[in-house]
């Protein structure tokens, strides 16, 4: 059995790999402009506040791993939506490990530090998962037949997740209202569901393949609802958290 | 380490330099362009200073640095163009151990590794990657986990699915 992982080895050490780069000689000349870690991601959230595109030269200016991805940023606080020509490729199977480590209800709240919404009329979740510092997914239903999705993070400049939606053209985003607070609709073909940790980085593999998408805000979160929704829909359940 | 984290740059580069070439064969593993690797690598890096202060002291710092460069390299993979195919090293000689084999042996040996090397191309992307770091590059599975995003677990039953496959094409 394990030969044939002997021979992959063998394998490696014959590949005519590009050689490595001197990159201690040219990271360590960069690394003046790359201090002040809290001032960036205070820009980042901000960013993430922006309604639309007026930062989208800073954005490219600002993020060299991206030059060419980003075309048009839609932002709530903690929530970008980021509009591209082609997505990234998508692990379905790999779904709901994007959402964290799975535990009980209470361990989530005790981990995040609030009070988790729930849908009424829904019942208790059948599955609450929690990804560090602070996003809260709950999950209706089971294994291939997940009705509904819905994620809860407190946003605040030092700390907290951002939700990234990243879709194509094809993906239709509508503006609208949630008990008086802002929200945004998505909808039309698939796009991917990703999060932002505050170190800045974007995880974004793996990824989740969203349906409909309800994102908005309430007091101090920012929420997320997904599942195969009209609008309507959507809105019917927004409006009956607790 | 601890100089780094206190903003010690000349430190940091130390640790860069003990780290860049792993940093960089993950990154291309990825990116299939050295260009893009070499970008990724060393983006990934910088962003690691910069959040050096939330990192768990005593924890492995390897697993870390890659995850940071790994998701670099995947998002130039995205935006990037030509991808380029592995090869083996054109003087490659026979592995190790016992006489020198015969020409014909050595042919046949090299023949066998371009055709496994094929194989492995020939995987669906998650299976190969998996592959490529625990074997070509002899990642751990933590390691591995980090770069790809995934639990410890799940390295370890794509690996596995991915050899198994590799079985049966190669029977």
């Amino acid at each position: 059995m394990p030969e044939l992982e002997t021979r992959l080895r063998a394998l490696g050490a014959e590949l005519e790999l590009p050689p490595a780069p001197d990159l201690a000689a040219r990271v360590v000349p960069l690394l003046g402009a790359a201090e002040r870690p809290q001032r960036r991601w205070a820009l980042r959230l901000a960013l993430a506040a922006a309604v639309v595109l007026a930062l989208l030269g800073a954005v490219l200016a600002f993020s060299p791993g991206a030059r060419s991805a980003f075309l048009e940023w839609l932002g709530l606080r903690g929530a970008v939506v980021q509009l591209v020509d082609e997505l990234p490729p998508v692990t379905p199977s790999q779904s709901l490990e994007a959402l964290g480590e799975r535990v009980t209800l209470e361990e989530a709240e005790r981990r995040v530090g609030f009070d988790v919404l729930q849908l009424r009329g829904q019942g208790r979740p059948d599955a609450v998962y929690v990804k560090e510092p602070g996003l809260v997914s709950l999950v209706y239903g089971r294994d291939l037949d997940v009705r509904l999705i819905f994620s809860q993070v407190a946003a605040t400049i030092d700390e907290g997740f951002v939700f990234k939606k990243v879709g194509t053209r094809g993906t239709l985003v509508e503006e609208l209202t949630v008990d008086g607070a802002r929200g945004l609709f998505l909808t039309g073909e698939p796009h991917v569901f990703a999060y932002m940790t505050p170190d800045g980085d974007f995880h974004d593999e793996p990824v989740y393949l969203a349906r409909d998408v309800l994102l908005w805000e309430r007091g101090p979160l920012t929420l997320r609802l997904e599942g195969e929704l009209t609008r309507e829909q959507a809105l019917e359940l927004a409006a009956d958290v607790r | 380490m601890d100089r780094a984290r206190r903003g010690d740059g000349a430190a940091f580069g130390e640790l860069v330099r003990a780290n860049q070439e792993i940093a960089f064969r993950t990154a291309y593993l990825i990116t299939r362009n050295a260009a893009d690797a070499e970008d990724a690598a060393q983006d990934g890096f910088v962003k690691a200073y910069r959040a050096l202060h939330r990192f768990r002291p005593g924890a492995p710092l390897r697993p870390w640095l890659l995850q940071i460069v790994a998701n670099e390299a995947r998002n130039r993979r995205r935006s990037a163009g030509r991808r380029e195919a592995l090869a083996l090293r054109a003087a490659a000689q026979a592995p190790s151990g016992g006489a020198a084999p015969s020409p014909e042996g050595q042919a046949v040996a090299a023949d066998e590794r371009r055709r496994l090397l094929e194989l492995v191309e020939a995987l669906p992307e998650d299976q190969r990657l998996v592959v490529a770091l625990r074997t070509f590059l002899d990642l751990s599975e933590q390691e591995t986990a980090a770069v790809l995003g995934v639990r410890p677990g799940t390295v370890k039953s794509r690996l596995s699915r991915a050899l198994e496959r590799l079985r049966e094409a190669h029977a």
